[in-house]
């Protein structure tokens, strides 16, 4: 488990992240010019517990619903599947059979825009895998938070275009969801020059 | 109303269907550290998770894939109205 110290590391990166690069281009090709961030950098972060050995995580099949979900509206707005997951795994092949087998309430869109279209026009599911391949952009950030304030709708996934990135990237927007997420102490943070600025930080 | 589906084929299954990604295993285990976050969501941010997450088993056939994927979403469904 993260200490309560770390965790809040964590999201004081999370913040710092968004208020130094608005645009989540931007940031990507941050991560990006510096590789990828090496394990010693992510504890250094406090990002993961490395003292959790991953292969005594469950992993198969596990389905959470969710403890805290908004109120159900058929007139609120529609239901977001977001597929992530890693590659070859054969998300694109299986969504896509899937979404000819489920109709009419599942679509299934390969570019966003087309989803937004449908999501604003409908209450329909929207079937957003083919979102993470299309990277992200401010018109998806505006769109998605159309959809819905959650999490998701802050949490972008660079499909095939980055390795750990991709994932640390999810995480700091995972964590701009928190209710507690506060903005006080985003200059402890900023002493520890988040992001390399510093070359010996990775 | 969001859910997360995670679909996971390890290094070695990536490898096999033709991916030449480097970093696959680093990769994958980031995949991992993110399921066991999600699944300890409410310990470690002290909220409850407020979406629908799933972590399926991508290492099967196509064919076993397309059943568990389309058997959760289903499962995910229901609940809300739509099937």
């Amino acid at each position: 488990m993260l200490s309560n110290e770390r965790y809040n590391v964590a999201l004081r990166a999370s913040s710092l992240i968004t208020q130094r690069w608005p645009y989540i281009e931007g940031v990507r090709d941050q991560l990006v010019n510096q590789q990828f961030l090496t394990q010693r950098a992510l504890e250094r972060l406090g990002i993961y517990d490395l003292n959790q050995p991953v292969a005594e995580l469950p992993l198969v099949n596990t389905i959470l619903p969710a403890e805290d979900p908004p109120p159900y509206s058929p007139d609120a707005m529609p239901y977001v599947i977001q597929i992530a997951g890693t590659p070859h795994a054969g998300k694109t092949t299986t969504g896509m059979k899937l979404s000819k087998s489920i109709k009419p309430s599942l679509y299934y869109k390969e570019f966003f825009p087309e989803a937004r279209r449908r999501a604003e026009s409908s209450n329909d599911v929207v079937w957003v895998t083919e979102l993470i391949k299309t990277g992200f952009n401010t018109e998806m950030l505006g769109a998605m938070d159309l959809m819905n304030d959650g999490i998701i709708a802050r949490m972008p996934i660079f499909q095939e275009r980055g390795y750990i990135d991709q994932v640390v990237m999810k995480r700091m927007h995972f964590l701009l969801g928190d209710k507690n997420y506060k903005t006080d102490d985003l200059d402890l943070f900023e002493q520890t020059d988040f992001f390399t600025r510093d070359k010996n930080f990775c | 109303m969001l859910a997360l589906i995670l679909c996971l084929a390890p290094p070695n299954i990536s490898r096999e269907r033709g991916s030449k990604k480097r970093f696959l295993n680093t990769l994958y285990e980031q995949y991992l550290r993110f399921h066991y976050e999600m699944i300890n969501y409410q310990k470690l941010s002290g909220n409850p998770r407020p979406i629908t997450y799933v972590c399926l088993d991508f290492s099967g056939s196509p064919e076993e894939n397309y059943t568990l994927l389309k058997n959760t979403v289903d499962a995910v469904l229901t609940p809300a109205g739509f099937k």
